[in-house]
């Protein structure tokens, strides 16, 4: 019944909104010019390219158009990959209360709908019996925030202090502390950053020393065969997808186009290790031929001056 | 005037001047990701990774290495747990503790868990087997299989030395995993080299693989059946080893008998079709 009401407001949307929106999104250059300065350096939306001050708003639009059916798309578009993904980062990092240990204090970035942070909340009472962990979720979206803590509350992880959610800008990360953070993760979030570099920086910032850096992205995707049908796949079916489905064809465009944006497995974690964090070996792992990838630092226990 | 304009002409034909603004371009289209970044999906070429790849291997240029500082001194000490813990994730999270690391680091500096510990073991054998034995000058006399013999035999006493040989039996259960397979043949792969270079084989010729492989097969044997040797001090180990290389001589005189008799028939063969008369090529 849920399902199928959220399909015909879906499909509602589509009938009406589809174009006005495309507008919207894609004419960047005359909306913008009213509230930014000259001086503004330019970043990429999609294949786009945008004011910097614009970019946030564009992904935020982006995201609270997805809130409602971000899940049930992410089925659609991998087809329940994106679940075993989440699985395998989890239990890799495997986050808990460890004999002779503290309880954790993690940080999920972008985590809005709580995907991650639940996992991880499960991972550590199920498998360490902590119950003492917490995740602080941050998302710089309101609508993703309320739609996890919706979650939260029928999954039965709120009213309790192991959760709890924060709005909250990725490149800046304003309200936590420094050196506060034993685990940070960010999860198919950090593409959506303008700056990311900013956004590692503040990483290493909050983390404790020996913290770590835990990310998982879309990468590329190597053999090129399989990367030509992957291409394929991303930019005509995807978006057709995101319009019989959520109603929304331009926010999965933009998904495809930002995925394509996105640096190497190797540039990325180059970026890593800018930002100061050791990596062990290449600094990354590939899941499903480069599809996604899971890139870890740690934050060293002497700061390099 | 003419002359002036010939000159112009011939400079601007002259092959140099079109190659060095041809690599110029070439150079400047390859120094600006930016601009192809900017550029849309399908006008753009295909990616190649910038990581430099050595195609080629020399004793005179030792290769970069393989583990950091800190990865050496952790993997080192979490070897100094093998014994009592094995190879496990429990030995790799007692040498983080000991270095102040919390274990949730561990997935972070060890993404294969136990095998990277396996690895970093197969590498520091092998990176310093060439330092553990060494031949005297005088050896041309010793024959290479000779010399093959005790270069496995001082390997596998590499992992009683370091007390990991009573846990052998786990490693190679993990190693032989199937995402673990491919890593764990490419080391064996870099130790029969190291071991065919270090035995002084140099050969270039068919028999590069031939020899790799065999000797190979020899260690991989003998390291299995070490796992399960209860002698003392592995007087069997030593003695399977000693009947393997034997084989290996043999197998190597007989593969080398059979090709010279097929050579012989063939020819013989055709000298026969010859002398009837046949047109055969």
């Amino acid at each position: 019944m849920a399902t199928r009401s959220l399909y015909r407001s879906a499909a509602a949307k589509r009938l009406f909104v589809a174009a006005p929106r495309c507008a919207r999104l894609y004419s960047s250059g005359s909306s913008g010019s009213s509230n930014s300065n000259a001086a503004d350096k330019e970043t990429h939306f999609g294949f786009q390219t945008v004011k910097e001050s614009l970019k946030a708003s564009k992904v935020a639009e982006v995201f609270s158009s997805v809130a409602a059916s971000y899940d049930t798309m992410n089925d659609v578009m991998s087809f329940g990959i994106h679940r075993l993904w989440k699985d395998h980062f989890v239990r890799s990092l495997d986050p808990g209360r460890k004999p002779g240990g503290q309880p954790l204090k993690i940080l999920d970035v972008a985590g809005g709908t709580g995907d991650i942070a639940f996992r991880m909340l499960d991972n550590a009472a199920k498998v360490h019996h902590d119950f003492e962990t917490s995740v602080i979720v941050a998302d710089i979206n309101g609508d993703m925030l309320r739609e996890g803590e919706k979650r939260a509350l029928a999954a039965g992880y709120l009213p309790s202090d192991r959760i709890s959610f924060k709005v909250e800008d990725a490149e800046t990360l304003n309200t936590i502390p420094s050196n506060s953070v034993d685990l940070y993760t960010i999860s198919f979030g950090i593409r959506n950053v303008t700056r990311i570099q900013e956004a590692l920086k503040s990483a290493h910032r909050v983390l404790k020393p020996g913290g770590v850096f835990a990310c998982m992205e879309f990468s590329k995707v190597s053999p090129a065969p399989l990367d030509a049908i992957y291409q394929q796949y991303s930019f005509s079916v995807i978006p057709l997808m995101g319009q019989l489905v959520a109603g929304d064809r331009d926010s999965y465009q933009y998904l495809v186009e930002s995925i394509k944006r996105f640096p190497s497995q190797q540039e990325f974690a180059q970026m890593i290790r800018d930002a100061g964090f050791l990596t062990a070996g290449r600094g990354y792992d590939e899941l499903t031929f480069g599809v996604a990838s899971i890139w870890k630092g740690i934050k060293p226990l002497e700061v390099k001056k | 005037m003419r002359l002036n304009l010939l000159g112009q002409l011939l400079s601007h034909l002259s092959p140099r001047d079109s190659i060095t603004s041809f690599t110029r371009h070439v150079i400047f289209a390859a120094s600006s990701p930016t601009n192809v970044s900017t550029m849309p999906p399908r006008l753009r070429l295909p990616h190649f990774s910038a990581a430099p790849v050595r195609t080629f291997t020399s004793h005179q240029h030792p290769p970069a290495p393989a583990y950091t500082p800190l990865e050496s001194t952790l993997l080192s000490t979490a070897l100094q747990h093998v014994p009592a813990h094995g190879f496990t994730t429990t030995s790799l999270h007692l040498a983080l503790r000991a270095h102040n690391y919390p274990t949730l680091t561990s997935s972070a500096f060890f993404p294969r868990g136990a095998f990277s510990l396996i690895l970093f073991h197969l590498h520091q054998q092998r990176s310093t087997l060439k330092d553990r034995i060494v031949f005297p000058s005088s050896s041309a006399s010793t024959s290479s299989s000779d010399k093959l013999r005790s270069l496995i035999k001082t390997r596998l006493q590499g992992n009683v030395e370091t007390g990991v040989a009573e846990r052998w039996g786990d490693a190679l259960a993990v190693m032989s995993l199937a995402e673990n397979i491919p890593e764990s043949l490419r080391e064996l792969a870099r130790l029969a080299d190291e071991l065919v270079y270090l035995s002084g084989d140099t050969a270039v010729d068919t028999t590069w693989y031939a020899q790799r492989a065999g000797v190979a097969g020899v260690y991989a044997a003998t390291e299995l059946f070490m796992t399960t040797d209860k002698s003392s001090d592995y007087e069997a180990t030593w003695e399977f080893l000693d009947r393997r290389v034997d084989d290996m001589e043999k197998l190597g005189s007989v593969t080398e008998g059979v090709g010279s008799y097929l050579a012989f028939t063939a020819a013989a063969a055709g000298n026969v079709l010859r002398s009837k008369n046949v047109k055969f090529f």
